[in-house]
């Protein structure tokens, strides 16, 4: 059995070059070459040609010790491979590959890189090292991938033939000291419990582990161990158990909070901010969340809300014949780690909620939100400011950029809707929101409901998909701490589309055969969590760990039950289905194992051969954690915090002459925020499946942005033949400084805004709530904890107001609640990098005709274009001009948002749109009127004259106040539209015409003019 | 009516909306598991067309359609080069077109491979719509289909592989056109292809294989200019379905 060395090269030298030309190289090196390498073992006979393509790829083969050359020796050669335990796709794909006739082989993979230097420069150690770091700078992530960097004489001579399946000898210790299960003995000081806790990555704080102990005293609870054959002290199994249960993560406890809520005295009335203190909050989950959507189901008698909160997502009935179901998770903490990993496990992660949703539904659509820092930073700003432990904000862009396109494209759901958006505060912890959209039928085909589970004792316990690992130990937990330079590696993973795609498929299959009773994904604590939530179906359940398969042997007990391994569902199968469960699986290529039984004993059971190791009361786990406490005081606006001070903004310049004012807006066109993300985009898959009516770019070109995603629903099994969903987000942080209330409603407004210009329902509206936040407990580190807390009461109930006053229903959410990074700058200062309070609305809504969508872009010369929606000026202050420019008195008294009005509104648009009166129709938000007037201009490749007094100033065209549309209507149907408007707020601003460009004749001394071309190139940058 | 095999599994992923196409050209259409050809390769005998859809098969991995290819060849080779023999209509579209290709089906059977899909010039994926023509070709599955002039005929590309090269390009272009086995261009070049080739017949004019996603192209509400009789994707099926009534 000799290991081979199989590196194969692109025979084209242009992807190398492309690549290259990304890089930046370290002095001394010109070039840089890079290919594959496998390392394969297994029977001699075994066939490697299907590694790689004769006609495009050049194969080096070397066996037993010494590599065969190959072209022009480089100077140095780095391998890269993944770290045992972390999920190597092309390595399983090539062994499956390799294994068609069942000669088995074992395979590694990486990836190897050639690297040319000038004449003269010596492969020394200097260079080494040099190298070395600029490979895990920018083409390998140390934390899980190994990186080795040889001279080439050195690897020529001396190919180390290392066992790249083996894992790592610290790994290797562990495994060797036989120890399975550990228990923690419970009449020690409480100090050694805080320690424990920290040392395990429990994340459980004093009156938790208190709570814990206190169970463990109790004397029933003690004779009930006895019985079972556990000491009285909790084992390892249990105690991780108890703390992925009650993580932040799965628990949401300061969602669950009693939070005691009021605004600091203040001399003003915080310039027209809302008031809504003091308060005394029993859950803002419950009191502002469900309670919104409870009132709203109440208020308008909704029948379509087939399942809220209570399931893997939320699901509703647009159509007779099927439940359409949503959900959004955020993927944060693994993403600033491993930004390729993190955000295709978060995308994979998101899918296998909706699969395991009801009786499981088809993920037919995809959004992502993505949040970084400004990917600008220069080589000097990041050596002067760019903490250890941080990557380069646009290293994580594009790894999760990557990410999220192998996550979708590879699972064949598209990415219909999304956003880019930048901030500084995101350096320290990107956000990464991956969302799915899922179909299911109403009635499954033997005539059940497909939006309920229906497990019953007896049912087994059964796990579909991968196999167990170390990866993703601790996830749950871990997510619910500050990220810090210490974070552990076993928290980062990489996705497999494939195991999960074949896994689908299979559940799919199953589900419409009626071959199980039950299903929930495995996320965030594993089985544990999987395993535990399903019990309370039937209250119980036992399950043996040892029974679980392993990637490789040498796991203990608690690492098998609680590590979050991916691409794994846990089922509920009736006993007398198992077998053509199992045949059917085997067809799919997917493996199913029974692991025990679903019973009534109110435990949650767990075995490792047999002898029990875990014996936990369910309603300890899932009831009994007392809700804690927290103080929220609210101090009012403040200024944006910054952890960086970016170079002096300059003071916005006179804007009466047309040069100055056009300097502005190219300069608010091309920012990151507003600039198009086409480049990006485009490599996501947007119209898998074929029902992608609503594309996220639309006009002559293809280049115009999209408000919404829009899916037709029939190809999905819909009764009627043109019944679609339209699915928007809205996402607002540029002014959660000032006010949370006020960037919540902000945010809810937006989605909501852009589903209208998508012909979205407004009376067939749902909503998402997703917050990542600071950290809002008391802690060394955090002073303004308090007001946090408040910011966060704030932004629940902005969002309830609003969705309240429209009749909006959540039907799902999440928070993401440690969103901070401490660590150390270059120069040894501390820093701590918090995101800014940051919510996200996704909204769904009922689009009753797919043929009669609208667009964003001018069609035609000579409409009249209008902006509906409040006119009355709005502050500057966190809008995108205030951002690039210094703006004199930019914070000021907000005018009051009139929701009733802003309601008929939407309900006006949106009949205007099913006549066909409106020929487009554009939301204004980054960059305000100008931007929106200019992306409807480029979309339709049209010019358009604005002539009207209400667009005369710089805060007139930029600033980002809420509630505005930006609509052409064509003469003909010009009064029809105002009629059917009538007292909603609506102005006439120019018209289109095929001149060229877009003009403005109020706004300076002379014509202010800009050709729709140029526009275009400034909007689309180089971003 | 016509029976149509579509395959699904191991990651492909446009198995739906190809059934939904054949479906609506007059086939009935069957999705079965690549397993389930591979386990019993017989039951191709009972179909009368065969897909192979777009998708991930393998995950990419190796190159696009490399494993699929391979699995196809070891277990069913005889099969579906008898299925070809007797003039059964096979269409591979995207991920099925490059599966196609490795498989030896296209563009000339039984001889060592002489073209591959290689990357998008541009390196990355790709997902627009494009403007294609048809070139006159052998090929039964575009037969006769014609440019409307008030919209050119687009289909969707969504790929990241599918830029036509060859180790000698010009040999090989001037043996496929001689052939007429080029049914299908980009009117612009959009990822290098050689001679801006989006799809390839066999000898035969019954192998079909092309990059763009005529399925996806079958409602005019998908089409970018949402226009009545702007989505021309079931052309190509009902030419398939013709060819099975008239042989």
């Amino acid at each position: 059995m000799n290991m081979r060395r199989i590196e194969i090269h692109e025979r084209e030298a242009s992807a190398s070059r492309r690549l290259s030309s990304r890089w930046n190289l370290p002095p001394g090196v010109t070039r840089v070459s890079v290919g594959q390498v496998f390392w394969v073992t297994g029977a001699a006979g075994i066939d490697t040609t299907v590694l790689s393509d004769p006609l495009l790829q050049t194969r080096i083969e070397s066996i037993g010790g010494s590599v065969t050359a190959v072209g022009s020796p480089p100077t140095l050669v780095i391998d890269v491979r993944w770290r045992a335990g972390v999920t190597d796709n092309r390595a399983q794909a090539s062994a499956e590959a390799m294994d068609l006739l069942s000669t088995a082989a074992t395979v590694a993979s990486g990836d190897v890189y050639y690297v040319y230097c000038d004449d003269g420069v010596q492969a020394d150690e200097d260079l080494r090292i040099l190298v070395g770091a600029w490979a895990r700078r920018e083409v390998a992530n140390p934390l899980v991938q190994k990186i080795s960097v040889r001279a080439w004489a050195e690897h020529l001579q001396q190919e180390v033939w290392e066992n790249c399946l083996a894992p790592e000898d610290a790994d290797k210790a562990d495994l060797q000291s036989g120890v399975m299960v550990a228990s923690f003995p419970l009449h020690v000081p409480m100090e050694d419990w805080l320690r424990w806790s920290q040392e395990n990555f429990w994340a459980l704080d004093r009156s938790e582990l208190q709570q814990i102990r206190d169970y463990f005293s109790n004397p029933e609870i003690r004779m009930r161990r006895f019985e079972v054959g556990l000491p009285e002290s909790p084992t390892d199994v249990e105690m991780e158990v108890i703390a992925q249960t009650w993580s932040e993560h799965c628990k949401h406890k300061i969602f669950a909070a009693d939070i005691d809520y009021c605004e600091a005295a203040t001399d003003s009335n915080f310039g027209g901010l809302k008031v809504i203190g003091p308060l005394n909050i029993n859950g803002l989950f419950k009191s502002e969340i469900v309670r919104t959507t409870r009132e709203v189901e109440a208020i308008r008698g909704l029948g379509w809300l087939s399942s809220t909160f209570s399931d893997n997502a939320g699901m509703v009935r647009f159509d007779e014949a099927i439940d359409v179901s949503i959900k959004v998770e955020t993927h944060n903490s693994p993403s600033a780690l491993d930004p390729y990993g993190g955000a295709l496990t978060g995308i994979l992660g998101v899918n296998r909620d909706i699969l395991g949703v009801g009786m499981g539904a088809r993920p037919v659509a995809n959004t992502d939100v993505l949040c970084f820092g400004l990917p600008d930073w220069s080589e000097k700003q990041v050596e002067e400011n760019l903490p250890s432990g941080l990557k380069h904000p646009r290293r994580i862009m594009e790894g999760v950029h990557r990410g999220i396109q192998d996550g979708g494209n590879k699972s064949g759901i598209p990415v219909i809707n999304g956003a880019f958006v930048f901030d500084e505060g995101y350096c320290g912890k990107p956000l990464v929101y991956c969302g799915t959209i899922g179909v299911s039928p109403a009635r499954l085909p033997d005539g059940s409901s497909g939006s309920k589970k229906r497990v019953l004792p007896g049912d087994l316990v059964v796990m579909a998909g991968g196999r167990v690992g170390k990866d993703g130990i601790h996830g749950a937990t871990f997510s619910s701490l500050e990220l810090n330079e210490a974070s552990p590696q076993s928290a980062v993973q990489i996705g497999d589309p494939l195991t999960q795609k074949r896994l689908a498929d299979f559940i799919l299959a199953a589900r419409d055969l009626g071959l199980y009773s039950g299903i929930t994904d495995n996320g965030a604590g594993g089985l544990s969590s999987s395993v535990g939530e399903m019990a309370q179906f039937t209250g119980g359940a036992a399950i043996d760990a040892s029974l679980v398969p392993l990637k490789y042997l040498g796991l203990k007990p608690w690492e098998i039950i609680v590590s979050e391994s991916q691409e794994r569902m846990t089922v509920s199968v009736p006993e007398s289905r198992w077998p053509a469960f199992f045949d059917l699986a085997k067809l799919h290529g997917v493996e199913v194992t029974r692991l025990g039984s679903f019973d009534e004993s109110g435990e949650f059971r767990i075995f490792w051969n047999g002898r029990t190791v875990g014996c936990l009361k369910l309603d300890f786990l899932h009831k009994d954690l007392r809700p804690m406490a927290i103080q929220a005081i609210w101090s009012g606006p403040q200024k944006k915090p910054e952890w960086i001070r970016r170079s002096d903004k300059k003071p916005v310049p006179d804007t009466t002459r047309s040069v100055s004012f056009r300097e502005i807006a190219r300069s608010i066109i091309s920012r990151p925020n507003v600039a198009s993300k086409e480049a990006w985009v485009r490599r996501f898959d947007h119209e898998v499946q074929a029902a992608t009516v609503g594309k996220p770019f639309t006009g002559v070109a293809a280049d115009g942005p999209a408000d919404s995603g829009v899916i037709w629903l029939k190809p999905h099994g819909a009764a009627d033949p043109y019944v679609g969903v339209a699915v928007s987000s809205g996402i607002n942080s540029k002014v959660a400084h000032v006010d949370t209330y006020m960037s919540a409603q902000l945010s809810l407004d937006e989605a909501v805004r852009n589903l209208i210009c998508s012909g979205g329902d407004p009376d067939h509206t749902c909503l998402v709530d997703n917050f990542c936040w600071p950290d809002p407990l008391p802690g060394p580190n955090n002073p303004d904890h308090a007001h946090k807390a408040a910011q966060l009461v704030r932004a629940c109930r902005g969002l309830a107001d609003t969705a309240i006053a429209w009749g909006m229903p959540f039907v799902s959410g999440k928070d993401s609640m440690k969103n901070d990074f401490s660590g150390m700058r270059p120069d040894g200062t501390r820093v701590k990098i918090s995101i800014p309070p940051t919510v996200l609305v996704t909204a769904m809504a009922k689009v009753s005709d797919v043929r009669k969508l609208v667009s964003s872009d001018f069609k035609k010369s000579d409409a009249t274009i209008y902006v509906c929606g409040p006119m009355a000026s709005w502050p500057l202050e966190g809008s995108e001009l205030c951002d690039a420019w210094h703006v004199p008195d930019a914070m000021a008294d907000y005018p009051r948002f009139d929701l009733a009005s802003q309601l008929e509104l939407y309900r006006k648009v949106h009949r205007a749109i099913g006549s066909g009166l409106i020929q487009s129709c554009h939301d204004v938000s980054d960059g305000g009127l100008f931007v929106a007037l200019a992306e409807s201009a480029i979309g339709g490749r049209k010019g358009a004259m604005i002539d009207s007094p209400h667009v005369g100033s710089l805060g007139d065209l930029f600033h980002e106040g809420p509630g505005r549309l930006v609509i052409s209507v064509s003469p003909e149907n010009e009064a029809a539209f105002v009629e059917l408007l009538g007292s909603a707020s609506h102005v006439r601003i120019g018209t289109t015409n095929d001149a060229g460009a877009l003009s403005f004749k109020n706004v300076c001394e002379d014509l202010l003019e800009f050709g729709v071309l140029e526009l275009n190139r400034w909007w689309k940058g180089d971003l | 009516m016509p029976k149509a095999m579509i395959l699904c599994g191991d990651g492909l992923n446009c198995e739906r909306e190809t059934a939904s196409a054949f479906d609506a050209a007059g086939f009935v259409s069957s999705i079965t598991h690549i397993n389930e050809l591979v386990r019993n390769p017989k039951i191709l005998g009972s179909f009368q067309a065969m897909g192979i859809p777009g998708g991930f098969s393998f995950g990419d991995e190796l190159g696009s359609g490399q494993i699929l290819a391979k699995k196809l060849r070891t277990f069913a080779s005889h099969e579906l080069r008898d299925f070809v023999r007797r003039g059964n209509p096979v269409i591979g579209i995207c991920n099925g077109f490059q599966a196609l290709v490795k498989l030896g089906l296209l563009p000339w059977p039984d001889t060592p491979q002489e073209i591959a899909l290689a990357h998008n010039s541009a390196g990355n994926f790709i997902n627009r719509w494009v403007e294609v023509e048809f070139p006159d070709s052998i090929c039964i599955w575009t037969k006769g289909i014609e440019d409307d002039a008030r919209i050119p005929i687009q289909y969707p590309v969504r790929h990241g592989e599918g830029r036509v090269t060859a180790a000698d390009e010009s040999k090989v272009l001037q043996e496929l056109k001689r052939r007429r086995q080029i049914p299908l261009r980009y009117r612009q070049d959009f990822n290098g292809s050689m001679d801006r080739i989006a799809g390839l017949c066999d000898p035969s004019g019954v192998v079909f294989g092309l990059m763009p996603h005529p399925e996806a192209a079958v409602s005019d509400w998908l089409h970018p200019s949402k226009e009545k009789g702007s989505a021309r994707g079931l052309d190509i099926f009902k030419n398939a379905r013709r060819y099975v009534d008239e042989r």
